[in-house]
């Protein structure tokens, strides 16, 4: 018992174990699919609607089906959610300025052209991108980075390069639903990973009572 | 010299608090897999510190397993935020 007692890397870590079952990888990634699908048919819209009422009891179901029995239950402290939601905001206003600017250099001041709905993917992953240093500064999870990685690039090719049609606002929609749909894929296969990792590593324990 | 808590002092009880401390609550489970003690050596050192006061430990039923779950009280939380004010106090003294 003579390790360094390091409340924030304790607390760290039991963030990381605590989410490292994969799960928050494969609803994130039912939620972008459900996304896109709203981009081509309005009627997916339910399906986003229903996110906010039953995504934290499905999580929960899915926890105590796969995480609890291997690991054990953690309930960990709860963000001050004002100050979060502030931050959020700032950080995705500052997010829009910035690539508005981009946008604007990129047109050459031209904004006749400008086309907006373009922009969403490159904007989608810096706005990501903040919510992975996040991630990675409560878990010290270094997946965060390539999650961050993979949607930024993702983002850039699809503003960039992914456009080639002339034909306006109707190519543009469609890059955005290749672009979340691409995403969909990278982290319902990342979650399955995961989780079948997790599994492997974290056999089910039968545990005694506590008291004998 | 400063009156070193020492239910908390020891090194096994100083971890089991540490970890609950920076969270809301924590089955026995995963104490013991964060604290890589063993099942007796975890469940000694609990109810001790239930004893103290320092813990709550609540027994359910999760389906039909029973499970243990234990978060810090008030009285042990200021405990530990006492403990750890007097080791900066004398790591202080110490160093000046």
């Amino acid at each position: 018992m003579n390790e360094k007692i390091d409340l924030d890397e304790i607390e760290r870590k039991m963030w990381r174990e605590a989410n490292s079952d994969g799960i928050m990888e494969l609803l994130l990634g039912i939620l972008l699919f459900f996304t896109a699908g709203t981009w081509a048919r309005s009627n997916f819209t339910i399906f986003l609607a229903l996110v906010p009422i039953f995504g934290n009891r499905v999580i929960e179901a899915l926890k105590a089906r796969f995480t609890y029995p291997r690991i054990g239950y953690v309930e960990l402290k709860e963000e001050d959610g004002k100050s979060l939601g502030w931050g959020i905001l700032g950080y995705v206003l500052a997010v829009i300025a910035v690539v508005s600017i981009v946008a604007a250099v990129f047109y050459g001041g031209n904004l006749e052209s400008f086309d907006a709905y373009r922009w969403v993917p490159l904007a989608f992953g810096a706005i990501f991108l903040g919510g992975m240093i996040y991630l990675h500064g409560k878990s010290g999870d270094p997946v965060a980075y390539l999650y961050s990685f993979v949607t930024l690039v993702a983002g850039g090719i699809f503003t960039f390069y992914g456009f080639e049609s002339s034909n306006g606002f109707e190519s543009s929609k469609h890059i955005i639903q290749l672009y979340l749909l691409s995403l969909a894929g990278f982290f319902l296969l990342a979650g399955l990973v995961r989780l079948l990792t997790f599994m492997r590593r974290n056999p089910v324990l039968v545990m005694p009572d506590a008291d004998e | 010299m400063k009156n070193f808590d020492k239910l908390i002092h020891e090194p096994a009880r100083l971890l089991i608090m540490a970890h609950l401390f920076v969270v809301e609550s924590a089955d026995f489970l995963f104490l013991m897999r964060q604290t890589g003690m063993t099942f007796g050596n975890l469940s000694s050192h609990m109810s001790r510190l239930e004893t103290a006061g320092y813990i709550d430990v609540e027994k359910e039923f999760v389906g039909k397993k029973p499970n243990t779950k234990l978060h810090l009280t008030e009285d042990g939380r200021a405990a530990f935020q006492e403990y750890r004010r007097n080791m900066r106090h004398v790591f202080g003294d110490l160093s000046s």
